[in-house]
Formats: structure tokens, sequence, C-alpha cells
């Protein structure tokens, strides 16, 4: 595999400090299997380097050129001064707005597979600020696979309502099992920690995972719930169709009507687990050694309008936006941080409340699922996953989901 | 050759009109070996890495980031820095990057990382296995041994030129007993200086508290002994307090027992988090955080004291994917006493000797938290029963309430190197059969 990456960042805060940095990074990446790996990634630079070490002695086999970025920090500033005018009114303690834009080539060649290349590109903005007289940092942030440009009047609103959220907090400590609503679109992320990453061939392989082999073509879910690993109408992986190894896995389907239909695997464990298909083995760049990874988790529509699960919830939490969580595979817990919420009560949206962490058992989560909307919407383009040191973008997209019993702790006291 | 890189690059910075430059050039060899019982898979990276900081005469600094630079790429990053970056008027604090470097001895390179091979990786796996027979049902279900090799070269256009070489050897385990998964890792700069008997009983310990329920304590007062490892994990949570960048003015709310004494000292050998200068070329010294209970400083790198106001501490290092140094700890510990373990356990007569911590959540006051923790209790210097138990404590609280420190100093890397001896705590248990410290 030979990787051509190039990123830019460029921040700005309150205080006048500007930060403008960018990257390039080229390599090849060469691996052999024969009953276990060898591989050698070395960063060679210049891409005729790269070309040569692609194809041993030749240098016909060149990479196409990749896309310039947006390198020039006087345009984003003035692209996006409507977003920096509004901070600057906003009388904050602080804050910090930050750009930033990677775009990576892959081609990838073996002996069993033609060869191809992926190219995936991701933009992003992301808002980290404090109100006046608190300690807590608030973000706001979105994110595209398209170009440097975003919705400023829809981060703005976003900002607005979350320094209102904030300031009006409902006063309550929350320590209980409660009904939690997700969001669509954010939600599925808690799909993606809980269900995906225990469904890495790794994890089963090892034993770690609440699920083994013998989980294959059962029921591990609740039958109204189908999950996809792939949609070729989302724009987010669009040029990236295959995984780090070359391999396109063959169906979106990882769990179709509550049954387990595949394992999220690389052709390691492809092998060692005997599995029937792969596709998922990812790399953060071309120093590092695949590992099964979700790209995408999509938890499909149900049939219920969003106003009719919020409308069903006599007491519960409604999750808006989602913080860092986490799956603890020795005491088989996820916990996760829910950075704004509303309290549900009497089937409508009443008072902000103020952090959330939900947990649970990961087995045992599913089947509390009552209502699936009908709404499905993809996350903002801002979710990510560190696994084993690699941080990677991953793509996430639920209808509004209704959760009956949920552990929910924190909130705020009076 | 590297300095002629890093000449390269200082000389085209300053054609293109920067008026200081700063490179940092890593070369990185790693190899990383892993499988339970399949053969052994081998991954080898050779990295080479040259980081740019470039100022002008006003304005904040820009930077690049090149892999294995020729003079051609290197010009069109300055041009497009040049073009790109908008202007800014303020001071900047070029002029506080260092022109030379005291030279100093540090041992943090182990010479036999030149004949290692693969067959090294592979006998400490079986020596693994093999002290797996004295704790029957633990399994080993990851191993994971990686060796690096980094050849680090600074220079900046103020005349400052130095470099050195370190080695780290990191095996990462996997173990499994009865339905509980572990994962731990030990870092060590001489490949020699891994123990497998000690790293098998470190994860068996472990294993066996991780089995326990939660356990019921009388209500009053409690006496917690941290391990080493437990210790080192509280402290990683805390010690976003004692970074500049992070920590509130003049360390606000930080004081600690008369017993502590907490230093970060990039200039010990042997330690993974040591270097004989930062990312900066500052020189590596010893510092005093809190001395005797008082909150004597922070640890800051030369940017953020620039903005905040001091001097730096030595403390500016590059993340992994990072171009500009960031505030970073080098090896951050507990200064051990003359006092053993074994006195600390008959001193408290009885209590819990807690192995393993885990940051649950938030309590309801700002800076409280609440750990997860996993043990066993003693008694008359016998350990008995496992025991699971939650504790709520802020940094101030945690820290006023040490009453000893034990002499056995141990390091623990991820990340940031931190150590600890043990400590010895009193807590008080609450009625929800938590232990408030």
């Amino acid at each position: 595999m030979v990787e051509d990456s190039q990123s830019m960042q460029f921040s700005l805060d309150s205080r006048g400090d500007r930060e403008f940095s960018m990257k390039k990074k080229t390599g090849v990446l060469i691996r052999s299997f024969d009953g276990s790996w060898k591989s050698r990634a070395e960063e060679t630079g210049a891409r005729e380097e790269v070309a040569k070490a692609l194809s041993g002695k030749s240098s016909g086999n060149r990479l196409p050129e990749l896309p310039p970025l947006p390198m020039d920090a006087g345009a984003i500033l003035s692209d996006n001064s409507f977003l920096t005018d509004f901070l600057g009114r906003l009388a904050l303690a602080e804050w910090k707005l930050q750009f930033r834009a990677r775009r990576c080539l892959r081609a990838i060649q073996n002996t069993q597979r033609q060869k191809l290349k992926t190219v995936f590109s991701h933009f992003s903005i992301s808002v980290a600020f404090k109100i006046r007289n608190q300690t807590e940092e608030l973000e706001v942030s979105e994110g595209s696979s398209e170009a440097l440009k975003f919705n400023l009047n829809g981060l703005t609103r976003r900002i607005n309502e979350t320094i209102e959220n904030q300031k009006n907090r409902y006063k309550t400590i929350l320590n209980r099992e409660i009904p939690v609503v997700l969001q669509a679109g954010e939600g599925a992320i808690l799909f993606h920690e809980i269900l995906g990453h225990s469904l890495e061939a790794d994890y089963v392989c090892q034993g770690v995972s609440p699920f083994d082999l013998s989980d294959l073509n059962q029921l591990i879910v609740p039958p109204q719930i189908t999950i996809h690993c792939r949609d070729d109408r989302d724009p987010f992986f669009k040029n990236a169709g295959a995984d780090d190894e070359g391999e396109t896995c063959p169906s979106p389907l990882l769990v179709e009507n509550g049954v387990l239909r595949r394992f999220i695997s690389d052709f390691s464990y492809q092998r060692i687990l005997k599995l029937a298909d792969r596709g998922h083995a990812r790399l953060e760049d071309f120093s590092r050694i695949p590992q099964p990874r979700m790209f995408a988790t999509y938890v499909q529509p149900g049939r219920f309008p969003a106003a009719e699960i919020i409308a069903s919830t006599p007491y519960g939490i409604y999750a808006r936006e989602f913080g860092d969580g986490g799956l603890d595979f020795q005491s088989g817990r996820f916990y996760f941080n829910i950075r704004q919420s509303y309290l549900i009560e009497k089937g409508r949206l009443t008072a902000p409340v103020g952090n959330l962490t939900v947990s649970g058992r990961v087995r045992e989560i599913f089947n509390d699922i009552g209502m699936i909307g009908d709404d499905f919407k993809y996350d903002r383009g801002v979710s990510y996953c560190q696994k084993n040191g690699q941080v990677l973008p991953v793509r996430v997209g639920q209808p509004t989901i209704k959760i009956n019993r949920m552990q929910v702790n924190g909130g705020q006291g009076a | 050759m590297e300095a002629r890189v890093l000449e390269m690059v200082l000389k085209t910075g300053r054609e293109a009109g920067f008026s200081t430059v700063e490179a940092f050039a890593e070369k990185i060899l790693r190899q990383d070996c892993e499988g339970t019982d399949q053969p052994l898979s081998l991954h080898e990276v050779q990295g080479n890495r040259v980081r740019v900081r470039a100022f002008r005469d006003t304005g904040d600094p820009l930077g690049f980031s090149l892999s294995n630079p020729d003079s051609r790429l290197v010009k069109r990053c300055f041009a497009e820095l040049a073009h790109g970056s908008g202007l800014d008027g303020k001071k900047n604090f070029a002029q506080l990057l260092p022109k030379s470097v005291a030279k100093s001895k540090l041992d943090i390179y182990d010479p036999g990382i030149e004949n290692w091979d693969k067959d090294q990786a592979g006998e400490l796996r079986e020596r693994i296995r093999e002290s797996l027979v004295t704790f029957p049902g633990l399994k080993l279900k990851k191993f994971d041994f990686s060796r690096v090799l980094k050849k680090v070269y600074l220079a900046n256009s103020r005349g400052f030129l130095a470099k050195y070489k370190k080695t780290h050897f990191q095996v990462s385990l996997a173990f499994m007993f009865k339905n509980h998964a572990l994962e731990l890792s030990e870092s060590r700069i001489y490949c020699k200086d891994f123990d497998p008997q000690r790293l098998v009983a470190r994860g068996r310990n472990l294993l066996g508290a991780l089995g326990a329920d939660q356990g019921t304590m009388d209500a009053g007062s409690e006496f917690v002994i941290m391990s080493p490892e437990a210790s080192v994990q509280v402290l990683r949570e805390f010690s976003r307090n004692l970074k500049l960048d992070q920590a509130g003015p003049g360390g606000r709310g930080i004081a600690a027992s008369p017993r502590v004494s907490i230093l970060d000292n990039p200039a010990m050998d042997g330690q993974s988090g040591s270097a004989p200068f930062d990312d900066e070329g500052m020189a590596s010294a010893e510092k005093y955080l809190i001395n005797k209970g008082v909150f004597v400083s922070v640890v800051a790198d030369i940017r953020t004291s620039f903005a905040k106001g001091g001097t730096s501490t030595g403390n500016g290092f590059r993340e992994e994917r990072g171009i500009f140094p960031q505030v970073h700890f080098s090896n951050l510990y507990f200064k051990p006493s003359a006092v053993s373990l074994a006195h600390m356990l008959s001193q408290a007569r009885k209590g819990i000797l807690v192995y393993l911590v885990k940051l649950k959540g938030y309590g309801r006051q700002p800076g409280e938290y609440v750990f997860s923790a996993y043990g066993y209790f003693f008694e008359d210097e016998e350990i008995s029963r496992p025991v699971h138990f939650y504790f709520l404590t802020s940094m101030r609280s945690y820290l006023l309430h040490i009453n000893e420190i034990s002499r056995e100093l141990r390091f623990f890397h991820s990340r940031v190197n931190i150590g600890s001896p043990y400590l010895l705590l009193q807590g008080r248990c609450d009625a929800e059969n938590k232990i408030v410290i």
C-alpha cells in the first residue's frame, strides 16, 4: 500500500493567538503473509520514491496528484468572518475556533486482487468555548467529506442553544434507570461503540467480546433492529470503497432483523476464525498495522414518528449531543457522556439538564430498545473512534430511538 | 546527514522571509511483534520526519511537517506558509528559543538494540507462558512487543544544534482469568529489564481483585493503601492541574500533606520520559511541583510561559501527530520515602490495599472525581479477600489525606511516564458504602 496524504490545521482564539500548520506524509507499507504477517513501512518522502517502492524498479506506476487542500488562512478567515464576528459579540470567557482538512490517497496492490485506489477527504470545524464564570468547556463541531464549507447559520444556532442550555440547566442530580430517547443522527455512536466494537473479530478471537462465533446467524438483538455497515447513498466514504487491504465487504448487512450476519474482520482474523468475509481492515496511516474496524454504523429506520416517541415517554431524557464513550470488556459494561440533553416530562421536552453519563451492560441494553423512529439522519460528520492508539473518522446514522431503561448519572446540584 | 537536512531547512526558511526557524527531525525504527498462539508477526516501521516551526518578526509561529523531505518540497512548504498564513502583528516568542544546551550524560539508550532479532520477542513470550503455570486458570490472550530506536535532532536559526538517541521497549499483554480480561503493559529503556514472572504475577493480582463483588465496609474511617499502579492512575487524572496550559491561576487549590512531594524530572537515567533537552531545546532538570506539601510550580513550555507569564521548565514536547510542541510531563512522580510497604501495613493494621483504579465519573462539586477501585482487604499484615468499592475525592483532598509514602517507586508509561510508591491514605466510609477521601 502506498499512501500520500496532506493535512492542514488552522486555529484562532479569543486572545488573538493563531496556529497554522500543514503536514505532508508519504510512504509505503509492504506486507506478506506466510502463516504470520511480516510487514515493513517506510516514510519515503518524495512521490517519485513512492512510485519506485510500489513498482519495484520502474517508476511507471505513478500516483495521481492529490487535489490541493485549502491552505490560505486569510481566505479561510474571510470565508468564516460571520462566525468570528458572532463569537466576538457573545462576550464569552474564551473561545477557540479550529479548522481541519485532510486528504489521503491510498493505492493498494496485492497478489490476489487488482490494483485499486481510495481517496478520503475530511474537513471539519470546531468551536470550543467557555461561558463567563464557568469552568466547563463546551464544544460545537461539524464535518464534511466535500469541502471546507460549513453551515455557519446552523453552527451559530447550535452555539446559541448550547449557551442557553448551559445557563438554564435544570438543577437536578440523576442517579437512576430511566427511559432515554436518542436524537436521530449522532446517537448511533452508541451502537458503534457498544455493538460495533463487540463484533470486531480480534476481540472475538481474544475471547473478551461478549459475543462469540456461536452468535453468527443467531438473534442477538430484538428483531426490530437492522444495522448496516455500508450505505451507498452516503457521500462520506464514497471514494473509499474498499478497506485498507483492498477488500470490500460483500453486503451492507451487519445485523438483519436482530440476527447477526457477520463479524467485523480483516484478512488475518478471517483466516483464524474461518469467517465468510472481511472488508473491515483499517489503519490510521501506512505506518500502522491494519485492524478490524468499523467504517460506518447505520441503524435502519422503524415506523414511529419522532414526536410520537417523545410523547410516549412520561419521564426520561432526550439525548442530543454526545461526548466520549467507551466499552469496558473487563466488566462487560459501556458508558457514554451526553453533553447536551433535555428532560422529558409528561411526553414533552421541558428543561435542559447538565452533563450526563449513561451506562449499562452490553448485551442487555438492546433488549430495552422500545421504539425506533422513521426519521433516519446521518451524523454531523465529526465522529471519531480510537482503538489501540489509532484514531479514525467513522460515520454513524440512525433515526430517533427510545431505550426504555438506561442507567443515567450526572446532572448538576441545586 | 540529518544536520545537513536541518541546515537546509533553516536556510530555506530564512530565504523565504522567516526571521527565526526551528527544525526538529526524528528518525524512528520501530519493530512490533504480535501473536498469542500463532507464530509472531513482525511489523517494521522506518519513520523519517521533519517538523518545522517558523517565525516572522511578529505574529504567531507557523509550522509544517514532512516525510523525508528534499529541498524542493521544503521550499514549496515555506512558500505555501508565507503565502497563506495571513498577517498578525503580535509580538512572538522566537527570541526565547535557546542558542545552546549543556551536554548531559543521560542513560536512555540500550546498545543491545543493535543486535536485536525477532527471536528475542519469541523468547520473552515463552518465558511469560512458562510463568503462567504458577497461576492455574490464568491465560495469555494477547502478546505484543515493540522496540523503538529514536534519533532526535533539533536545530534553530539562533545557533542551536543538538541530538540524542533513545531506546524504548514495551510489552503489552492481555490476560484472562475466569470471565475477566485485563490488558497491561510495561515500558523499559533496557530490554533485559523485563521480568516475565513479575508481569504475570501483576496480571494475576489485578485479575484476582477484578473478580470481587462490591464490598460492604463498616461506616467510619478506613485506611486505604494505593499500590504504585493504582496511585499512578489517580495522579494521571489530577496531573492536568500541574500543567501551565491547564492549571488555574497560581495553582489555585493545590495543597498537600507535608509528606507529599511531586516532581517532574526529565534527567532520570533509564526512564522512558527522559531526554537531555525538550523539543524546544531547553535543558532538562529536576523540578519540584509540590515540595513537602507546598505548591511550588507547574510545568511549562516556551509558548505557554510566554503567553501566561513565567519561564519554560523544559517541558515542551511534540506529540506523535503534532507539529508544535505542547506542555508535557517527562517523568512525573511522587518522591519516595524510606518507609517500606510492610511498615505501612503494620501502621494501618486494617484496611484495603488497592491494585487497580479506574475513573468512573465526576462528583457533585467541581473538581470531585469518583473512582472505581479493586483491591484486597488486609488485617494484621495479612492480605485477605478481594474487594471492589468506589471512592470520591478531589485532588486537594486526596493529597492532603496521604499519611505515608513508601520507598518502592515504580513507573508506568501510558503516553506519560508517571511513577509512585505505595501511598497510605485515610478516608471515611459514607452511608452509600463509598469511601470519601
